[in-house]
């Protein structure tokens, strides 16, 4: 690993919980995890993991009904969770960029869309409107969108998802930030376009030079565009290394599970506890939160609380019977299925 | 531009078919009222030379239907035919009191917007603060207590035991325009209250679930301001419920303001449909009835007008 010092932002311990009805729930659990600068880190995990959570919180963001119980996110040597709204403000948007999961939902409807990325350049860049008006359609055009200019006048219904996928890419390339958050981009998109939006993505991460976080479900995307990984379940980070090595080498069982159940869907671990344990908090174990679905599981595991240990250069494990386990090379035969090819 | 016409002219279709619809109903139900229309007016005890002389005033002779046609004619023409009571043409016996009637609603609604759009912000944008739950608290006690009980308690507090304003609202004393709005204040803010409560509560549920939206969090982490993202992100995309119950509020507000004239002896249209159900005037109920359905129908007209203004796609097919 490299030294915090160098790195482009910094999570430490991040805990954070959401009120349901009368009490707290945990959704994310001692979180660590650094980036570097130029590198691109994937997050993933299941839906409900709290990925999105821990992503937005690189926002020095909380959505309402929840707490940041403890942790820090350190960002250009100042903690983001302790900022006041002000200098939050100077950094959203500017430094550190959202691409959103849903562009169709995050375009405000009412609104064009040229004036939604002219407000972004105007709260950042002390400049005219004109100016910023101008410079609305260079970056349109930056982004590959056909006569940029006609799609500014556009409201966001008027334009196809993959259009408004480059509009908010437009918006969050607009300040040259060193950090993109990417939450999940391409879900809401086909196949193909899905390609087109991800090798715009390297052509402007090459042209930029920034940091991203990109958080998703998709392992096949995750193995082409990610250089590390890091591997969450239930709140809690359980694996994390270098994209090949994590493949290779998968220590946690969650991550074998994960990797294996990509050509054949149906997960090894089998049945309804694939389902089961991540929306029911309650449930889960003081120790290992995998423990309940585990197939390795010891009475300790369920005592015992992980947390990241390491197991090679740069890779590092939350589970104590990580060398105990076979067939860690038998799982990295199969090859991630789904990848869209892309040129790199 | 093509698109915005038809639009209007479907409409204003629909609320012409709408009203005489409406028209039918009340000439049939005052129709049904029991007994016969001249024997009502002059009293069980009256000649039946008077009763057949009143019957041929009024057409009783004629058929029904005939009798509706030359009725819708006369409205539609202005003549609204003769009180019976007052023997004076209709027109000028409701017009004086529906301009009374449409000054206080003019004053309650005036009241009505900056405040509701108030407190339906605050209370969306701080829903977290203990206070907002007090004041949301406040809002839901408010739509549950009917507008004669808020008319009747802000008359004992304000013109009995503080005689700050006067107990009656009699608009023909007012001498100036800051003279009638304190003449009025009592009746106006009893109305707003009515009003203000379903408002707050229709707009705060709209706006909260604007800004628990995808693109209020985008706004916000594009780096804007507070105000930037509630007034111009937020805000716009969340008046649509809010207009639409303004709307509705203006309709009842031509209706129920019956009970609030009562109260306040205001000399508006509502009063004035009580004295002449009071005295079965049928011209003057038939008229006032049709005036309410017609106010009504035109506010739903405008709603749908003003959300088609505010949705972006009709706008730019109007373009």
């Amino acid at each position: 690993m490299s030294s915090p010092a160098e790195s482009v932002v910094e999570v430490d311990e991040l805990t954070v919980d959401f009120w349901e009805r009368d009490h707290w729930v945990n959704v994310v659990n001692k979180v660590s995890f650094s980036i570097e600068p130029g590198e691109t880190l994937g997050l993933v995990g299941e839906s409900g993991c709290g990925k999105s959570t821990t992503a937005f919180s690189l926002f020095g963001y909380r959505r309402p009904g929840s707490r940041v119980r403890s942790g820090a996110i350190r960002f250009d040597g100042r903690d983001l969770l302790r900022l006041k709204e002000r200098e939050l403000r100077s950094i959203r948007g500017a430094r550190i960029c959202l691409v959103p999961q849903n562009p169709a939902g995050s375009l405000t409807p009412s609104m064009r869309v040229g004036t939604q990325l002219v407000e972004t350049l105007k709260a950042h860049r002390a400049s005219t409107w004109r100016k910023a008006e101008k410079r609305a359609v260079e970056l349109f055009a930056q982004v590959g969108l056909p006569e940029p200019g006609e799609i500014a006048e556009r409201y966001p219904y008027e334009l196809s998802g993959g259009q408004q996928q480059r509009v908010v890419m437009a918006m969050a390339l607009a300040c040259s930030p060193s950090l993109l958050v990417l939450d999940e981009p391409t879900t809401a998109l086909d196949v193909t376009t899905q390609a087109r939006i991800l090798k715009l993505l390297f052509r402007l991460q090459g042209e930029h030079g920034m940091s991203m976080l990109y958080v998703t479900h998709n392992l096949g995307v995750v193995a082409q565009i990610c250089d590390r990984v890091a591997v969450m379940y239930a709140g809690e980070l359980v694996e994390i290394a270098p994209t090949v090595e994590l493949f290779e080498n998968p220590r946690h069982p969650y991550t074998r599970g994960l990797i294996a159940a990509v050509p054949r869907i149906s997960a090894p671990t089998g049945g309804d506890a694939t389902l089961r344990g991540l929306l029911r908090r309650e449930e889960l174990p003081d120790g290992c939160r995998f423990a309940p679905r585990c197939a390795y599981a010891q009475t300790d595991c369920f005592t015992n609380p992980q947390s990241l240990a390491p197991v090679a250069k740069d890779h590092r494990v939350a589970c104590w019977l990580w060398k105990s386990i076979p067939g860690a090379r038998r799982v990295a035969a199969e090859e991630p299925a789904q990848a869209t090819p892309v040129p790199r | 531009m093509r698109y915005a016409l038809r639009l209007v002219v479907s409409r204003l279709g629909l609320a012409v078919i709408t009203l005489l619809a409406v028209s039918l109903v009340i000439f049939w139900t005052v129709e049904l009222l029991p007994g016969d229309p001249a024997t009502r007016i002059l009293g069980q005890d009256a000649t039946p030379e008077r009763v057949k002389v009143l019957r041929e005033e009024l057409n009783l002779d004629e058929p029904a239907l005939e009798r509706y046609t030359d009725w819708l004619g006369g409205m539609i023409r202005g003549d609204w035919g003769d009180s019976i009571v007052a023997e004076r043409p209709v027109t000028d016996y409701v017009l004086p009191r529906l301009e009374n009637t449409l000054i206080l609603a003019a004053y309650a609604l005036a009241l009505y917007i900056p405040l509701s759009l108030t407190l339906g912000i605050v209370t969306a944008v701080f829903r977290e603060s203990r206070f907002t739950v007090w004041l949301s608290a406040a809002v839901l006690v408010g739509t549950a207590v009917p507008e004669f009980v808020v008319g009747i308690l802000l008359l004992l507090t304000f013109a009995v035991t503080l005689p700050w304003f006067p107990p009656l609202a009699d608009i023909d004393q007012a001498q100036s325009l800051p003279d009638l709005l304190h003449m009025l204040f009592l009746p106006a803010v009893t109305l707003t209250l009515a009003m203000t409560a379903y408002a707050v509560r229709m707009m705060q549920s709209s706006l909260v679930s604007v800004l628990e939206s995808d693109y209020v969090r985008m706004a916000t982490l594009k780096g804007l301001s507070r105000r930037r993202v509630i007034l111009r992100h937020a805000l716009p995309n969340a008046l649509g419920p809010a207009l639409r119950v303004t709307v509705l509020n203006i309709a009842w507000l031509i209706g129920g303001v019956v009970l609030v004239e009562v109260i306040f002896t205001f000399p508006g249209i509502g009063q004035l449909l009580i004295d002449s159900i009071r005295n079965l005037d049928t011209p003057v109920i038939e008229a006032i009835a049709l005036i309410f359905a017609a106010v009504y129908i035109l506010a739903n007209l405008g709603a749908d007008l003003v959300a088609a203004g505010l949705n972006p796609r009709l706008r730019a097919r109007a373009r």
